[in-house]
């Protein structure tokens, strides 16, 4: 240390001397530091401000199972994937004597362990959280409605279950909301958010002359301290009759003979085979994912958006780096003439290469002593910052609004690994930069190193001809020679600017890559369509067999409603229709066969096998998703494509020439595919325009179950069959997004066709199952929202497939949200990289007219005005932005082919588009920047004494 | 004829106690065609005061006026054009532009002044200069002495009516300061520019018609050693 010490403090006065590009290199290692930190630590701020934004509304756990008894919560237990179990029970009610509202005179006891507490998010607003079974919390409600229960009172409990009896023989009582009804003369248990008909009041007694409400005692009877008042938890809806109380509980004291569980699982072993086997064990209406925390953990399955945002954030690493990299390598560069003239003074007198180089070194790391702590300091208040501007507009992605605003504040999620991983990547980053400059720093000896002279004296190549002299301007001259005889100097512009172009054209490209990966990703994932996404709501009835609930009052009702506006019907059929493989392209067979193949070992699965094993199927089909709109909007639609025959056509539909097959939407029993693949294709369907395409009805006729010998009492037959599948016209073949208005569901995997809703009214009658029903409408009422979510939210806990969704609130808004927060990410990367891109242009510039001062003053001293200075130097620019161009395009071209080939062969299909424009506007802002660089720095170069840079001892 | 004439020229430099009074109002004219020697000690003001004259550095006071005109009440860029025009500066070290060539940096100040160069004239002042083998050159594949001749090839192109030179011999060999103080000589004589001439070298400053003698900002002897007839040089 002590022989580099005299090397080390004249490289300290050197940076002293050149104070202003001492602060600019640390500014720009700052910047680097900022953005590793923005891009580490913001993506797991951001990751866990939606993971606490979904717990908030629905609690933190992966996995929710109801009903179960000790055996399947073992088995559940069993489960590879499984870590934690917590495990719930509810208890029914029990009278509340306390109650400020009479209306509300129970208590909905509950019990939950410790972990299923916390991950309800239970939280004491006062007192604490329950110890043991004997300890409670009482929901804050209670109170600000008037309960004088306080903390260290005692309440003894004796539960009961909730059941009302109609002693009206004349007809059944039906509730709107909770969705209940009690059968003429019948005794029914009430839903859990029924309210409670209050005796002596109006609307008490007139119940209660032909009502009953009936309490049957569950047999649980305990004396409870109250420890504590808690938030209103989730589950207690606000018109319910009762308030809720939460107690301890383990698995050993487990009262009921069934309970609830929550589980919390490994996000790297959630994959759809869980899904299948907790559907096993408790049932497929007994179970339940917490989709958004699962997404944003990382593991919401095999489909898991995991790999895209691990991917984004390697991507936007390595980039920092590389554009770190050649930053603080310029700077070195920069100073490599005044650094190889105070080091050939040290080496005359004896420095060593290895001091030399050391020299370098040194400067590297007084860089970085400022530069590392500011940059992860300012990359933390930026990710504040941004976290602060995004939360609103990602609760409203969310659609946290319908709920209420959320008082949930991103909170920053810094780790130390993240630290130290920004701390070694910086310090490897400025290190990497410094090699090459130190290396050749070395190499230069004593003599050159006085003499300033490190390059070699390979002459110049002349312009000797005096005609080609005469033809150009001053300016002109100057520039091309300045470009041709002083490269060293004018190649720190060059490659400042070649990796501004370089990085801001290649990571839109690589955003745009990911962002259609995200897309295909969750339409993989099984997101269905969105039509007339542009609505704010989507009223959904799923058929389920005959004779359950039939949907259609309420849809008429929902078109009268408050508030409801562009109100649309559409059906669409789910797996009820086929269309023959032979009505189906060779290229959708070709990618059928593709994907197949990853099941099999390389070379292993022939075309021809492929073949064979469909024409030995026993169901030569392939299902059609058909989608109905009402005869109006159908042929609006018809038009807008220009369909010839719609209006004659007996039986009219639009195929769609849009589909895509992947890994993940097609799997093989016992077999894992070798890679993953996403095919698009282009063109799935045979039948050309004006051909017929044939639709084939799931189920048996009456004719085919006598064939197979079925039972015919016990099946249900359609109203009309057929003896022959059912030729539908293809008026139209349309891609989707010629029809994006009505459908998106570009990258989807079902063959699909459209039908008018006369089509589709003849089509549920050919086949036993029936279309389901889809209602889209915008709405500025809450009471009819809230009238709706109610509603919807009875009929579904009844059993009946009936959804009231936001049309965001779905899987198609979690692709919303991470391509929003790849955008942002985006953003803040291209803004924040473009800023350290020209932070390196603007000092290689400053640095030229530094160098070229000389020039300068020559050149005013023979009377070169201060506006020809202007024109050479923006030629001369021009020049540079020319050559940059010419290099970076080759390398954005490879880079670019590179990223789309990697996806490509990664993901299968894909479609690329450069983006032109976008480079376009790239390149004129960098032009701009450069130019206005050059004339601001010439400005300042103009105000130098010529005398003193003439005086200069040159050449 | 006058061409140059100085009025109470002073500069100085600094404020309060750091304050050096470099010129002290200098007067003097220079008649067309004169060749005037400027000798002086170090820090005697001799090169300060030709910078002013030639218009890169600006008087504290007084005035100077070539051929009738106030030079230093010009814009920049007025004084840029006057100075591309009227007058040839040459320096000690060169100043020739390192990335042009010998051919260009001569006719540099001619282009910038947006005329096409005569390629004649060029091919006659290179001769003159003996740089013919060198003139696609770059400066610093040129000796010295090769280096003063470009510069004084730059300052000849445009035919300006004053030439400055200021020690152009101070960096040369005996040899080479013969001759360029010879080319210097011949450019007064055949092309009858005006030549003012600073430089240490005591028998370089007697072959002018006139020598000034400065010290502490000061003209303290103005001698005009021969009789020249300059009507007849006309």
């Amino acid at each position: 240390m002590r022989n580099t010490k005299i090397v080390h403090q004249v490289t300290l006065k050197h940076m002293k001397m050149n104070m202003k590009r001492t602060v600019i290199s640390v500014i720009g290692i700052a910047l680097m530091v900022m953005l590793l930190t923005t891009v580490l630590v913001g993506k797991d701020t951001a990751c866990q401000y939606f993971i606490d934004l979904s717990s908030a509304q629905n609690g933190a756990y992966h996995f929710a199972v109801y009903d179960i008894d000790k055996e399947k919560l073992s088995q559940i237990k069993e489960l590879d994937a499984v870590e934690q179990v917590g495990v719930t029970e509810d208890l029914k009610y029990s009278w509340f004597e306390k109650t400020g509202k009479s209306d509300k005179p129970f208590l909905n006891i509950r019990r939950y362990s410790a972990d299923a507490m916390k991950w309800m998010n239970m939280k004491a607003v006062e007192g604490r959280l329950p110890e043991n079974a004997n300890e409670i919390v009482i929901s804050k409600s209670a109170i600000d409605e008037g309960s004088t229960i306080k903390v260290g009172d005692t309440i003894e409990a004796e539960t009961f279950k909730r059941f009302m009896t109609n002693n009206n023989p004349n007809g059944a009582t039906v509730f709107a909301s909770p969705r209940f009804e009690i059968p003429a003369g019948e005794k029914v248990e009430v839903p859990y958010n029924m309210f409670y008909f209050v005796p002596g009041t109006e609307f008490g007694d007139e119940f209660y002359e032909t009502h009953d409400e009936i309490h049957e005692n569950t047999g649980f009877k305990q004396s409870y301290t109250v420890v504590g008042i808690i938030e209103r938890p989730v589950f207690e809806k606000p018109g319910c009759a009762w308030y809720a109380a939460v107690s301890l509980v383990d698995e050993s004291i487990i009262y009921g003979e069934t309970f609830n569980a929550l589980l919390m699982t490994d996000p790297k072993k959630v994959n759809s085979s869980l899904h299948t086997q907790l559907m096993d064990i408790a049932g497929d209406k007994n179970y339940d994912s917490n989709g958004g925390v699962l997404i944003f953990s990382g593991s919401s399955d095999e489909n898991s958006l995991n790999f895209i945002v691990t991917a984004a954030q390697t991507f936007f690493v390595i980039l920092i780096a590389l554009i770190s990299i050649m930053l603080i390598y310029n700077v070195f560069a920069l100073s490599y003439d005044e650094r190889v003239k105070y080091l050939g003074m040290l080496s005359s007198v004896g420095a060593t290469g290895r001091q030399k180089r050391s020299s370098v070194y040194y400067e590297a790391m007084v860089l970085l002593v400022p530069a590392l702590p500011s940059g992860i300091l300012l990359g933390l208040g930026l990710t504040k910052l941004a976290s602060k501007v995004a939360a609103p507009i990602a609760q409203k992605l969310f659609f946290f609004e319908m709920m209420g605003k959320l008082d949930i504040e991103p909170v920053l999620k810094v780790s130390p690994a993240v630290i130290a991983a920004i701390t070694v990547l910086s310090i490897a980053t400025v290190f990497v930069s410094a090699l090459i400059p130190a290396h050749k720093i070395s190499k230069i000896g004593p003599v050159e190193s006085i003499r300033g002279n490190k390059k070699s004296s390979k002459k110049h190549s002349r312009n000797s001809d005096p005609d080609k002299l005469i033809m150009k301007s001053s300016e002109g001259m100057l520039a091309s020679r300045f470009l041709k005889n002083d490269k060293s100097k004018s190649l720190g512009i060059i490659r400042a600017v070649t990796i501004f172009i370089l990085v801001t054209t290649v990571v839109y490209f690589a955003a745009s890559l990911l962002v259609q990966m995200v897309g295909y990703k969750l339409d993989d994932s099984g997101v269905g369509f969105a039509y007339y996404n542009d609505r704010d709501y989507a009223l959904v009835h799923i058929y389920d067999g005959p004779g359950r609930y039939d949907p259609s009052e309420l849809i008429e009702k929902v078109k009268t409603m408050d508030g409801v506006k562009n109100y649309e019907v559409c059906k669409v059929s789910n797996a009820i229709f086929s269309v023959p493989n032979e009505e189906l392209s060779d290229e959708y067979h070709d990618a059928f066969y593709k994907i197949t193949s990853l099941y099999y070992p390389a070379g292993q699965y022939s075309r021809e096998k492929y073949e064979e094993s469909i024409s030995l199927s026993q169901w030569p089909y392939e299902h059609i998703r058909i989608f109905a709109f009402d005869n109006e909007s159908f042929g609006k639609l018809a038009k807008e494509l220009n369909a010839a025959d719609y209006g004659t056509a007996d039986m009219p539909c639009i195929l769609i020439n849009d589909t895509s097959i992947s890994t993940d939407q097609y799997g093989i029993y016992g077999r894992k595919a070798r890679d993953y693949m996403y095919l698009q294709i282009d063109n799935p369907f045979k039948p050309a325009e004006g051909e017929t395409i044939h639709v084939k009805t799931d189920g048996y006729t009456r004719k085919e179950a006598l064939e197979k010998g079925l039972d015919l009492d016990e099946m249900a037959f359609p109203e009309i069959e057929l003896d022959e599948s059912l030729g539908l016209k293809v008026i139209s073949k349309a891609k989707f997004d010629q029809i994006e208005k009505y459908i998106k569901g570009s990258n989807s995997s079902d063959l699909c066709m459209i039908v008018p809703m006369s089509v589709a009214d003849y089509l549920d009658k050919v086949t036993v199952n029936k279309m389901d029903t889809e209602v889209f409408f915008d709405c500025d009422n809450s009471d009819t929202v809230e009238w709706l979510s109610n509603t919807a939210e009875d009929l579904f806990s009844q059993g009946e497939y009936v959804h009231f969704v936001p049309t965001t609130n779905s899987a198609a808004g979690y692709k919303q949200i991470i391509g929003y927060l790849i955008r942002i990410v985006l953003i803040i990367f291209t803004a924040v990289a473009s800023a350290i891109c020209l932070l390196n242009v603007y000092s290689s510039i400053s640095a030229l007219m530094v160098s070229r001062r000389k020039n300068i003053a020559v050149l005013k001293s023979i009377g070169s005005t201060f506006r020809q200075l202007v024109r050479t130097g923006l030629r001369e620019s021009l020049g540079m932005l020319l050559r940059s161009i010419l290099i970076a395009a080759p390398l954005i071209a490879l880079i670019c082919w590179w990223l789309a080939k990697t996806f490509v062969s990664r993901f299968g299909y894909f479609t690329v588009s450069f983006p032109w424009a976008y480079a376009f506007i790239m390149i004129l802002a960098i032009t701009v920047s450069v130019f206005a660089m050059t004339v601001i720095c010439l400005r300042r170069e103009n105000k130098i004494d010529i005398i003193d840079e003439i005086k200069r001892e040159s050449v | 004829m006058e061409l140059l004439r100085c009025e109470n020229i002073g500069k100085v430099y600094g404020t309060g106690e750091g304050k050096t009074v470099a010129l002290n109002d200098v007067s003097f004219t220079v008649e067309k065609g004169e060749f005037v020697s400027i000798v002086g000690a170090s820090g005697s003001g001799k090169s300060t005061l030709l910078h002013i004259i030639g218009g890169v550095d600006k008087p504290t006071s007084g005035k100077v006026f070539i051929n009738g005109t106030d030079i230093h009440s010009q814009s920049e860029d007025k004084l840029a054009i006057f100075r591309r025009r009227h007058i040839g500066l040459v320096y000690q070290f060169y100043n020739l532009l390192p990335e042009l060539n010998v051919d260009e940096n001569i006719v540099l100040p001619h282009m910038l002044d947006g005329r096409k160069p005569d390629k004649e004239r060029l091919d006659q002042i290179v001769e003159y200069l003996g740089l013919s083998d060198r003139r696609t050159h770059l400066p610093n594949e040129l000796s010295g002495g090769q280096q003063q001749r470009a510069s004084i090839g730059r300052a000849l192109f445009s035919k300006p009516e004053l030439l400055l030179a200021d020690e152009p011999t101070g960096n040369l060999d005996r040899k080479n300061s013969a001759e360029i103080v010879e080319l210097l000589k011949e450019s007064n004589r055949k092309f009858g520019q005006t030549l003012i001439l600073i430089t240490h070298d005591e028998n370089i400053a007697l072959q002018a018609d006139r020598i000034i003698y400065m010290e502490d900002g000061n003209i303290i002897k103005d001698d005009r050693i021969r009789v020249t007839d300059l009507q007849g040089r006309e």
